[in-house]
């Protein structure tokens, strides 16, 4: 189930479970690729990631739901080789920057031994797949970045 | 506002105390500073204990204050129980600092107590990992190695800061840690050997993150006329300025504005500025924070850091000593503990009794004390100055 595209919430196998509900929206039939589902301020237009009922900036509670781009920078990364637990390290950590002006730390789905191939201001992409392992064999599912060939 | 002076202070030993207690380390550390007060118990009107991972790691979920001030006599007065992280002991300090120079006691006492080792390792590392958003940033894979790893690497690119320029900072303070007794780690390292060190996430290897560990810290404060009954040296809090992240995501990642405006809220209220400081305590938790801490302060001009350690101008010795203690690298990080432990060795230093790490002529000195990590922001961000009042 990895990439970001087409795919639905049935995707999902019994084993694995979602980071958190309410940060990705799938398309319902599995037809289109899926997004980081955000909201916009309907007055001052400001983007919140995760999504919220209000804006703390213009006190408005008449926020919109908007899928954010798959697209993102990269704006600086690390090589995690003592990770938090469940993750198979080592791994790389991101920060990215989306063109709604939201930026996000993640996973980046790249082999480590090649992380200076990345470079700052790189294109990414979302792609949506396993984060870490429970104990229990459960996987959870998130949103991670990979390098856009 | 009244002035407030620290008249006394006491300290354990940082390292590993399987055996110990997180009351037992408080009866140490609180015990010294109010014999070294000259005081009694009974003339504390309030308690502050600073403690973060306690539940997590030993159980004693809640009212650690009462327990562990209660085996010191100090008993039947306000007692709160602080947390803010790696921060929670300048935040302790910061309300008994408040509260004496408002009027409502005269007399008060700050402890920070913390045991991180633990019998089983992973409880510490969640722990600590807890000082994050662990919902969205956690569950990602972020821990603090990362958080601040990340950091590292943005500051290669932007100003060419080099992996020798973060070792040299870890060799400074492992050096001056073996000037200190109460120190975890007593040893000298070399630029090759924390550069050869295991990485933890890259550029930053072990030898470039504080080591877990356990120990305790106390202070006593005094309404500044009242001191004079008690000592004929005192050190005054200058002032005391504290912040929180904005999270903001457009942040330019390479300047710590948290710190500037902490530092800000001191510099204003005691009529300091970095100018005048003659050496400081500055929250070295990875070698790469305490360049961004330095510079946030404005003790130097962002990107200015790299230089004053190639000139070696913030060892002992140099314009302005970074760490005489050995910082969080070498003395050792007992999460909130580490704020009080920081007044402490300003107290020691602003009075002469520094012995081998003594800093010459200190007569003003700077903690920094950060706790936690949000959105690559800093969570918290304390800053105090003390002076000698003699």
């Amino acid at each position: 189930m990895e990439g970001a595209d087409h795919m639905s919430t049935s995707s999902l196998r019994d084993n694995q479970k979602l980071m958190k509900e309410g940060l990705i929206r799938f398309s319902d039939d599995g037809s289109g690729p899926p997004h980081l589902l955000a909201s916009r301020c309907s007055k001052c237009g400001k983007v919140y990631f995760p999504a919220k009922q209000f804006c703390t900036e213009c006190m408005n509670e008449q926020m919109e739901e908007i899928a954010l781009s798959n697209y993102a920078t990269l704006y600086t990364r690390t090589v995690v080789y003592m990770g938090v637990k469940g993750f198979e390290t080592p791994y790389i950590l991101g920060w990215v920057d989306l063109p709604e002006k939201v930026r996000l730390v993640t996973q980046i789905d790249y082999d480590p031994q090649k992380a200076s191939d990345l470079h700052p201001g790189q294109k990414l992409e979302l792609v949506i797949g396993k984060l870490r392992s429970l104990a229990d064999g459960t996987e959870i599912i998130g949103y991670k970045y990979r390098p856009v060939n | 506002m009244r002035q407030v002076a620290v008249i006394g202070v006491g300290m354990t030993k940082f390292g590993k105390f399987i055996e110990r207690s997180l009351k037992d380390l408080g009866r140490e550390a609180c015990w010294s500073a109010i014999k070294n007060a000259g005081i009694v118990p009974k003339d504390i009107q309030a308690g502050y204990m600073a403690n973060a991972a306690g539940g997590v790691i030993t159980g004693q979920t809640m009212v650690l204050g009462e327990v562990a001030f209660r085996e010191v006599g100090v008993v039947g007065v306000p007692i709160l129980n602080i947390e803010n992280a790696c921060a929670s002991g300048s935040s302790a300090l910061m309300e008994a600092w408040m509260a004496i120079s408002a009027g409502f006691y005269d007399i008060a006492i700050v402890a920070g107590v913390e045991k991180l080792y633990a019998s089983d390792t992973q409880k510490t590392v969640e722990a600590l990992a807890g000082a994050g958003d662990v919902e969205l940033e956690m569950s990602v894979g972020v821990n603090f190695p990362a958080h601040w790893a990340l950091r590292a690497t943005k500051r290669m690119e932007v100003f060419g800061t080099t992996r020798e320029h973060f070792a040299r900072v870890s060799v400074k303070n492992h050096h001056n840690g073996c000037l200190n007794p109460r120190s975890q780690y007593q040893k000298e390292f070399t630029v090759e050997q924390v550069l050869g060190a295991k990485t933890i996430a890259s550029p930053l290897t072990q030898l470039e993150c504080s080591p877990i560990g356990d120990g305790a810290a106390a202070v006593v404060l005094c309404e500044s006329k009242l001191a004079r009954k008690y000592t004929t040296q005192p050190i005054l809090i200058a002032g005391i300025g504290m912040s929180t992240g904005t999270y903001s995501e457009t942040r330019d990642i390479t300047f710590n504005d948290i710190e500037a405006r902490a530092a800000r809220a001191a510099y204003n209220v005691s009529s300091i500025g970095p100018e005048d400081i003659d050496f400081a305590e500055v929250h070295d938790c990875f070698t790469i924070a305490e360049f961004m801490r330095v510079e946030g302060m404005g003790l130097c001009k962002p990107g200015e850091y790299d230089c004053l350690l190639e000139r070696r101008e913030v060892e002992l010795g140099g314009r302005l000593p970074i760490n005489p203690s050995g910082g969080l690298l070498a003395k050792g990080h007992p999460v909130a503990a580490t704020g009080v432990a920081q007044i402490c060795e300003l107290n020691w230093q602003l009075k002469g009794e520094a012995g081998k790490r003594q800093v010459e002529n200190a007569r003003i000195g700077l903690a920094h004390c950060s706790g936690g990590g949000i959105a690559g922001d800093g969570a918290v961000s304390v800053v105090s100055i003390l002076k000698k009042d003699y």
